[in-house]
């Protein structure tokens, strides 16, 4: 799964942290760092995360389809500088 | 300009009669952001100017700073240096002691001790056609829990709950001039601090379990907490443990029982316990209001509040401000923008609120395994005397016999 | 949902150029409004958008994989994703974009959202040497990552702006020796101010960080296996290095526009409130959008002097490609205005730095809360008496309520009697370098002088 957090939102309550301690926490004090991109097997405890944030900076995406479909354009040795 | 009003719709509010629906009465606070009654207290009841406030550091929550003398007597007595009654740089030196042990590890690992707990409250209940979740449940689960996780002995719990009940019916703005309550919460105060003292001599001698052992022998800090700021502190979790998660089941399960097609969708889906437990914290919040003072003059929605004014947050109004929320008197467990005054905001964000929602979370799951189309003995239950630390004093429920 | 797409400019075919966060979250903002036609997004990096804040700070110190760093959707777009091929033209009368392998991309609506790249160190030679490194993509995140992991013996950070403190902050977590050698007067100048970026320079000092300020390197030097061993500075002094961050700012992506009647230059695009891209005459350009760090654009909270705004911050590239997309599918009379408040965020040598505001143009500091012995602290900017930003270092929970003040212009210095504020508010200068004096080279440049 994926997720981001508004970090400009974010406010350090770390409600999330205690919600799911594998995904987030803080660095130093007040830093928040989180995994972006937890294990599907997190979900429930993501979503407690989300819920107990009382800023709502947290957002969880949806699945990966879109970028499976994305095409990526080889280039076969050319160089674009 | 002020706006003066000459119903004094806070005495309302804190008046018993009232006690079971205040809702109406902060609608009509509503209709002015900010006012100042004809007692001097300024109300404070929509969300904006609410979550304004919170954040502001012109407002102090060191009541003393006041020039309110009914605010000055609360606070002369050492117990009084707990962190929810004081102003950074002290407040946030003193709560990070605390906070340094309250950690994600600590909490969840609780879970299991909570899960067994609340079972065996209703193993021992099961065959009975009657329960009062309150005295039965709510009330016993989160008062272990505490006392587990601040290391106080299990045979001491049942002291403290003449105590704190005292404690708390003195905090309310409506006692204040009872002189009995009053000087009933004195002696509690002076028992509730002798008897943490005791322990805290005792864990000072031989480390033991718990939180308050664990502060006790931290020397990992430049400076230590002095016993007086530990007792204070102790005893701060210790009444906001019980207290208010206790109001926190309660208040979630009435809902519940007045709303059963929610009830049974929860022991459906247990998974939407999460979400749930906050829309409760905006509908029926555990805490109803908090108290501030101001350091200047805040000039704020209109009013101007001069420096020194009681000023009362009414979160639970805030909750229910249709500017913020739509349908707001609707309980909707689906509700998706939750971002309520449940557990306060700013600096003094309830200390306690992974564990509250911990707690609330896997007894609520637990209830609605447990107990089969539960049924409302008495709406409105019979509700505790405090008007801002608001919940049923007795919930009961007749049960479908099996 | 498609209500109220005007029919008469509905457009079929909208093509975005930049795949990182603002073209990502304009293209979401297009499907969420309704777009129901051709979506293009082409990004010269070979990798879906990804999130760059955590490349300086957990990424770089190993605490999490890079792969992670893939931005989140919230929208299907159903998109044509055309990645690792970078724009090299853009034909406005034909309204087609022309790509590195010569294929060609017509488009009804355009949105530029090329970013920057990191300014490479001017010598080539001294470029190519091993263990010298610039931090701007995941791929360098990467690299920078893998070789601080075989624990250098010295690493040298050129620049002292966000990038080159975060990226010390990271080697001081690791327990590496490290140089931080900034051009003014202390760390992160640029962007706080030399009062304030005294206290940063105390606390990277603090951390054990070597700091070389009012200097620049002149010099990079490798031996025989043309590895980096060293470095000279213009103060006189010399180094010994292995690796070297080379973090003194960013380019903006705008060679591929610069033949065009665009109006565009090093430090970006212009476009109006409303994010629509003006050409050299100031006359709107139809069609053609700007968004995200590429943009230069009139804020009316900084627009003294007819100044126009460009930052590099995350907030702001989320913002603005919501606005550029819902003005590319309204007519002008519902057009929205990008008037958000710049905010930023920093997490450095135990500070998480929250900013709201442009404290750059501010000629007085003052600091109006601060506890733990300043391990926490508020810090407020004001122009001619009146607040225009602030930044809270470890008190997030407190910026809220500095927000009003400066989306007010509140009077300076705030008169808050904060409980941990001073007895006496004292301003003092913010130390930002003058109008027309030479930018630092720290890549920040957020404020700049607009030339007709």
């Amino acid at each position: 799964m994926r997720i981001i957090v508004d970090l400009n939102r974010c406010q350090s309550f770390g409600q999330c942290c205690f919600a799911a301690p594998d995904v987030f926490h803080f660095h130093n004090a007040e830093a928040l760092e989180y995994d972006p991109a937890p294990d599907e097997a997190r979900r429930w405890d993501v979503i407690r995360a989300a819920k107990a944030c009382p800023v709502q900076a947290i957002q969880i995406g949806l699945d990966d389809e879109e970028y499976e479909g994305a095409q990526r354009e080889k280039t076969h040795g050319r160089s674009y500088q | 300009m002020t706006t003066i009003t000459h119903e004094n719709l806070l005495n309302q509010v804190l008046d018993y009669t009232n006690r079971a629906d205040p809702y109406p009465i902060y609608a009509r606070m509503r209709e002015h952001p900010v006012f100042v009654q004809d007692d001097g207290r300024y109300i404070i009841s929509t969300y904006a100017e609410i979550r304004a406030c919170l954040q502001d550091p012109r407002f102090s929550s060191d009541l003393r700073k006041g020039y309110s003398q009914a605010d000055q007597r609360i606070v002369d007595e050492p117990l009084q240096v707990s962190f929810i009654t004081m102003d950074p740089p002290k407040h946030d030196w003193l709560r990070h002691q605390v906070m340094m042990h309250f950690t994600p590890e600590l909490i969840n690992g609780l879970r299991p001790r909570i899960e067994e707990v609340a079972s065996a409250l209703l193993d021992a209940h099961e065959q009975r056609a009657r329960l009062d979740i309150v005295d039965d449940f709510a009330y016993p689960l989160p008062v272990t829990i505490i006392c587990e996780l601040l290391g106080v002995p299990r045979e001491d719990v049942a002291l403290f709950h003449t105590w704190v009940d005292q404690l708390i019916l003195a905090g309310d703005p409506g006692q204040a001039a009872n002189k009995e309550v009053v000087q009933q919460a004195k002696s509690a105060r002076t028992e509730l601090r002798q008897y943490m003292g005791r322990l805290i001599d005792k864990f000072q001698q031989t480390p033991g379990p718990g939180l308050i052992s664990a502060m006790l022998h931290d020397t990992t800090q430049e400076k230590q907490m002095t016993k007086d700021e530990l007792i204070a502190s102790s005893v701060l979790l210790l009444i906001a443990g019980h207290v208010t998660t206790v109001n926190l089941i309660a208040n979630s399960m009435l809902t519940l029982l007045r709303y059963p097609e929610h009830y049974e969708r929860l022991r459906r889906e247990p998974s939407i316990v999460a979400n749930l437990v906050e829309e409760v914290l905006r509908y029926e919040p555990p805490v109803q209001f908090v108290r501030r003072t101001t350091l200047t003059e805040v000039p704020i929605a209109g009013v101007t509040i001069p420096q020194g004014a009681p000023v009362y947050l009414v979160l639970a109004s805030g909750n229910r401000d249709p500017l913020r929320f739509d349908d707001p008197d609707r309980f909707d467990p689906d509700r998706t923008d939750i971002e309520h005054l449940g557990f306060g905001g700013g600096i003094h964000y309830c200390v306690g609120a992974p564990l509250a929602r911990l707690e609330t979370q896997i007894a609520l799951v637990e209830l609605a395994r447990r107990l089969q189309e539960p049924r409302l003995v008495e709406d409105p239950p019979p509700y505790r005397e405090s008007a801002s630390l608001r919940g049923p004093l007795h919930l009961l429920v007749s049960l479908h016999n099996r | 949902m498609a209500g109220h797409i005007n029919e008469m400019i509905a457009p079929e075919r909208i093509v975005i150029v930049g795949a990182s966060l603002a073209g990502l979250r304009a293209a979401e903002a297009l499907r969420r409004e309704g777009f129901m036609g051709q979506l293009t997004l082409i990004g010269d990096e070979p990798y879906p958008p990804y999130d760059r804040p955590p490349l300086s700070k957990q990424v770089l110190g190993g605490r999490l994989a890079v792969e992670h760093t893939t931005l989140a959707l919230f929208q299907r777009l159903e998109a044509q994703w055309l990645l690792g091929v970078p724009a090299r033209r853009l034909d406005l009368a034909k309204r087609r974009v022309l790509l590195a392998d010569g294929r060609s991309v017509d488009f009804d609506y355009l949105l530029i959202a090329t970013g920057t790249c990191a300014r490479p160190w001017p010598d080539a030679e001294e470029a190519a040497l091993d263990g010298v490194f610039v931090l701007r993509n995941r791929d360098h995140a990467c690299q920078v990552s893998a070789r601080l992991a075989t624990r250098p013996r010295h690493v040298l950070v050129a620049g002292g702006g966000f990038i080159g403190c975060e990226a010390a902050s990271v080697c001081r977590d690791l327990g590496l020796d490290v140089t931080i050698v900034e051009r003014g007067p202390t760390p992160l100048g640029g962007v706080l101010g030399s009062t304030i970026g005294q206290i940063m320079a105390q606390r990277q000092r603090d951390y054990g960080v070597y700091l070389h300020t009012g200097a620049v390197v002149t010099t990079l030097q490798g031996n025989q296996d043309h590895r980096l061993c060293g470095a000279q500075l213009s103060d006189g002094c010399s180094l010994e290095a292995d690796v070297a961050i080379i973090a003194l700012g960013a380019i903006r992506n705008v060679e591929w526009l610069l033949n065009t009647d665009l109006s565009v230059d090093g430090r970006g695009i212009v476009c109006d409130l409303y994010c629509r891209a003006l050409d050299s005459q100031g006359a709107v350009v139809e069609n053609v959008f700007v968004a995200g760090d590429v943009a230069r654009w009139p804020h009316p909270l900084y627009a003294y002097d007819h100044q126009l705004l460009a930052v590099e911050h995350w907030g702001n590239a989320v913002e603005q490609a919501a606005i550029a997309a819902h003005n590319m599918l309204s007519p002008s009379f519902e057009y929205r205005r990008h008037t958000a408040l710049p905010r930023f965020w920093s997490s450095q040598f135990g500070f998480n730095m929250k900013s709201v505001g442009l404290p750059t143009v501010a000629d007085e500091v003052v600091i109006t809360q601060c506890s733990f012995g300043m391990r926490r602290f508020t810090a407020v900017y004001g122009r001619q008496g009146q607040t225009v930003a602030a930044v809270s270092f470890n008190a997030g929970q407190m910026l809220p309520s500095y927000q009003t003040l400066v989306e007010q212009a509140a009077p300076f210095p705030p008169d808050l009697h904060a409980a941990d504020g001073p007895a006496r508010a004292q301003p003092m200068p913010a130390g930002f370098p003058a109008q027309g004096h030479p930018k630092y080279d720290t890549g920040m440049e957020p404020y700049t002088v607009s030339q007709p």
